[in-house]
């Protein structure tokens, strides 16, 4: 393996996983997983202590299980096999197993896109009753940007119209790129893409065509399929991300700043207690409006009332649009259920670990699974359709009720630390602010403080709170990291609760973490809005499909300065994701040109060519460049200084 | 002196212990971390790291197939010391078979007497490469990183123990499910 020294030098030999100093989990998880301890409850945490020392060959991408002649291993060392029973080398085998994660995460946004549209469609007919059309304006916008024609067309029409034009993107059968990507891609990197032709038409036939190349014996080119991998990137961008937001937006609303509170401590021991957690808002918006509904009922059995938390972006969708309390990101689901004071913990989609059905057995939480592909061995499964929203949503609190009243009091504890934060900032929000200072060009503002130099850039921070790195608190300090030299840092998904938990989301933090230039730019537009404080140094933009939010952010900028994307002093970071659907998002900021960190380290090592592209030479290509990195303070220092040259590039100060 | 053991029933074959070898005796090393924590900076080395043992495949005729992870036995009467001309090899009062590559010339004596194939001399090095025990680690690599448990780092005495607890346990159950068999009374002879 080792024949190119430079390269090797430069990144692997710089890729030793630093042993990063513990700080512990926080306050609220530190306490619940004693609770759980000392009830011999196991956690994430002992099973990853279990797993001990994971497998060097996956960690790599070096095993390939595609086909019965194999399973197939590469010696990383050089000594043993170079090449599968087919042939495949260490490059094939790594850019194979890369483009199957990005099918996983792209599969997974796509379909939840495509419910959602086909919802959409559905509610414009008459035939879903659940739900309408909230946010009639932005409806109205995405249909001009569609090229859709309004004139003299009801609502209904155009909600149809705009459900259609969403669903051909799943099944168009010539060669038109995807409505959405045509829509909402800046010109100047669509022009890119036209070039390397990574225009994809048709969201699932990508995700087949990926599934397909990659089974023994198909591509084994690993460029063309480092392509494929970035076809997939922009298939989970547009047909996942961008349309998952836009019509979710129309359906339920478009955030608006909005004070919550956050953390585990958000539970009530006086009353029934329902966690939403998962993906999809078409089944956690109908539990909060049930849960109101039925607070009589719960005052029957005892209750005060009832209490819908949120956890995950199920927890984040409903959190930025009726301001219903995030008590938990992704790693604290368990937690949440330890506090023996959860009723019911209701999932959808993705990201809910099995382990949730053992720990709910050592209480009396209920654990309701809705998807009919999404069951869990342990559950209560009620099948979610929207059609019958309504009356699963009902069925489900009752459920809750009815686990409140055996709920064992001895076993209760609820952590008392509770954290406001500010949360709510969709594009449109941020618009609404700006606009406050230049109501004609709305963007200046924005421009012009980071061209002066105030704000140096913006990272987006995003993905998942992981295990692995969880008692280090990476997350957390990477934002604080970046926002003392006065980078703005909006997020999504779990890691924006898990900044929220931590107090990065009230105006105090701006306070106390910001650099001066940020502090005084935050306080400027706090007062701009009406808050009468300054806006928090970290920006809550929404669940991890509204990422969409940030790229339509980058995009807009993009845009108004007339640059590509990768000319901008801007960059994103998922510092300690899990997910394939992390990877596939990641893959679509590298193809719009924009820097990506990521920890831990995605399985690529195996390849020197397949690493050197995504850390390198795909700077030429698209503009986006992979940075690995586990330590916060050393991948807020290379994002910094990503930031610098780029604002050196456009002529700005330093 | 303690040992590498293996539990034959529990190897499947994954070659882990391999790569920890590889990684704990490479320069990136770092005592303290956990071992796959190098394993991106050791891949990179030139020349590149060895493992000192080898996963055999120990019988063709089943399968699923049986594995072996195979490492110096450091014998009690060690045929590779009793070559060795140079005295690069030699015998602690430990018991443990320690190679000084310092003297060695690379001249494969070593290598045709042991009867393991458990010592062979590095490509690039030129001198002969074995298990040392990994004397910088808490416990030779291959047995903390072994996912299974296959792997057992011990005393001769320690895994009597073990493997008499076991015997004595399946005895047991024998001897419970069949009352007869205890009642053959040899009588006084």
């Amino acid at each position: 393996m080792a024949q190119d020294q430079t390269f090797y030098e430069r990144e692997y030999s710089r890729l030793r996983i630093p042993l990063l100093k513990r700080v512990g989990l926080d306050e609220a998880s530190a306490e619940l997983v004693e609770k759980a301890w000392s009830e011999g409850i196991s956690l994430e945490y002992d099973r990853l202590e279990a797993q001990g020392v994971q497998c060097g060959f996956g960690l790599l991408g070096l095993c390939c299980r595609n086909c019965y002649m194999g399973p197939c291993r590469i010696d990383p060392f050089g000594e043993g096999p170079t090449r599968g029973v087919c042939g495949a080398d260490a490059d094939t085998i790594v850019a194979r197993n890369l483009v199957r994660e990005e099918a996983g995460g792209a599969a997974s946004h796509t379909e939840h896109a495509y419910e959602v549209a086909h919802t959409l469609l559905e509610v414009a007919h008459g035939r879903v009753k659940a739900y309408s059309i909230s946010d009639k304006e932005k409806l109205y916008r995405i249909a001009e940007r569609l090229g859709i024609d309004t004139r003299g067309k009801t609502l209904e029409e155009v909600a149809a119209l705009v459900a259609e034009k969403a669903l051909e993107d799943f099944r168009r059968i010539n060669r038109e790129p995807m409505n959405w990507l045509k829509a909402k891609t800046p010109k100047s990197v669509y022009e890119v893409w036209e070039k390397l032709g990574l225009l994809v038409s048709n969201a699932f036939h990508e995700i087949t065509n990926a599934m397909h190349r990659t089974t023994m014996g198909n591509d084994a080119d690993p460029v063309n399929l480092l392509l494929a991998a970035l076809r997939l990137g922009i298939v989970d961008g547009y047909a996942g991300l961008h349309l998952a937001t836009d019509l979710q937006d129309v359906l339920f609303g478009t955030p608006k700043p909005i004070k919550v509170v956050t953390s585990l401590g958000v539970l009530k021991a006086d009353h029934v207690n329902i966690a939403v957690h998962g993906h999809n808002p078409l089944l956690s918006m109908k539990v909060v409006e049930w849960a109101r509904k039925l607070e009589g009922e719960a005052r029957k059995v005892g209750a005060a009332g009832i209490n819908v938390v949120g956890i995950c972006c199920t927890g984040n969708e409903v959190l930025m649009r009726l301001g219903v309390p995030a008590a938990a990101h992704n790693a604290q689901a368990e937690l949440a259920i330890v506090t023996g004071a959860l009723d019911a913990m209701v999932v959808d989609i993705q990201c809910i670990f099995p382990s949730l059905a053992q720990v709910a057995s050592c209480y009396h939480t209920k654990l309701i699974t809705t998807f009919p592909y999404a069951k869990i061995p342990g559950a209560l499964h009620i099948e979610f359709t929207p059609e019958k929203a309504d009356e699963v949503a009902e069925r489900i609190v009752r459920e809750a009720i009815e686990a409140f009243k055996r709920r064992d009091r001895s076993k209760i504890y609820i952590p008392k630390k509770v954290e406001e934060a500010i949360v709510g900032f969709s594009v449109e929000a941020i618009l609404d602010v700006l606009r406050k200072i230049n109501p004609e060009d709305p963007l200046k503002p924005l421009v012009d403080v980071i061209a002066e130099g105030k704000v140096k850039g913006a990272v987006g921070i995003v993905g998942c709170p992981n295990p692995k790195l969880r008692d280090k608190r990476v997350t957390e300090r990477l934002a604080k990291a970046l926002i003392q030299r006065d980078i703005l840092v909006v997020s999504t998904g779990c890691t924006a609760i898990a900044m929220a938990q931590e107090g990065l989301m009230k105006p105090e933090a701006t306070e106390r973490y910001a650099g001066p230039g940020l502090k005084a730019v935050l306080k400027t537009l706090g007062e701009a809005a009406g808050l009468g404080a300054s806006l928090p140094p970290v920006w809550h933009m929404g669940s991890c499909v509204d990422n969409s939010r940030i790229a339509d952010l980058i995009s807009a900028l993009s845009e108004k300065l007339g640059v590509h994307p990768s000319k901008l002093p801007v960059a994103g970071s998922a510092p300690e994701f899990i997910t394939e659907k992390a990877v596939s998002i990641g893959t679509y900021f590298l193809a719009l040109g924009i820097p990506v960190h990521v920890a831990p380290a995605p399985r690529i090592y195996g390849s020197k060519v397949v690493a050197e592209i995504l850390t390198e030479k795909l700077k030429e290509l698209t503009g986006g460049q992979l940075i690995v990195e586990y330590d916060p303070d050393a991948a807020a220092e290379k994002l910094y200084n990503i930031i610098l040259e780029k604002r050196k590039e456009l002529g700005l100060p330093a | 002196m303690k040992r590498i053991y293996v539990d034959l029933a529990r190897c499947m074959g994954c070659k882990t212990c391999e790569l920890a070898c590889a990684v704990v005796h490479s320069r990136s090393r770092r005592t303290a971390a956990p071992i796959m924590h190098d394993l991106y900076a050791a891949i990179a080395e030139e020349p590149a790291p060895a493992p000192r043992v080898r996963v055999l495949g120990v019988s063709l005729e089943h399968y699923p197939q049986i594995y072996m992870p195979v490492q110096c036995r450091h014998c009690e009467k060690p045929p590779c010391v009793a070559a060795c001309v140079t005295g690069a090899l030699s015998r602690d009062p430990s018991g443990k078979v320690e190679l000084r590559p310092e003297r060695c010339i690379g001249c494969r004596m070593c290598v045709m007497v042991c009867p393991y194939g458990a010592i062979r001399v590095h490509r690039r090095l030129g001198v002969a490469i074995k298990c040392d025990l990994c004397p910088q680690e808490p416990i030779p690599a291959c047995v903390s990183a072994c996912p299974t448990k296959a792997l057992i780092y011990a005393e001769e005495d320690e895994l009597l123990k073990l493997k008499h607890g076991k015997v004595a346990e399946r005895l047991g159950e024998a001897l419970t499910l069949s009352p007869g068999a205890r009642l053959v009374d040899l009588g006084s002879r």
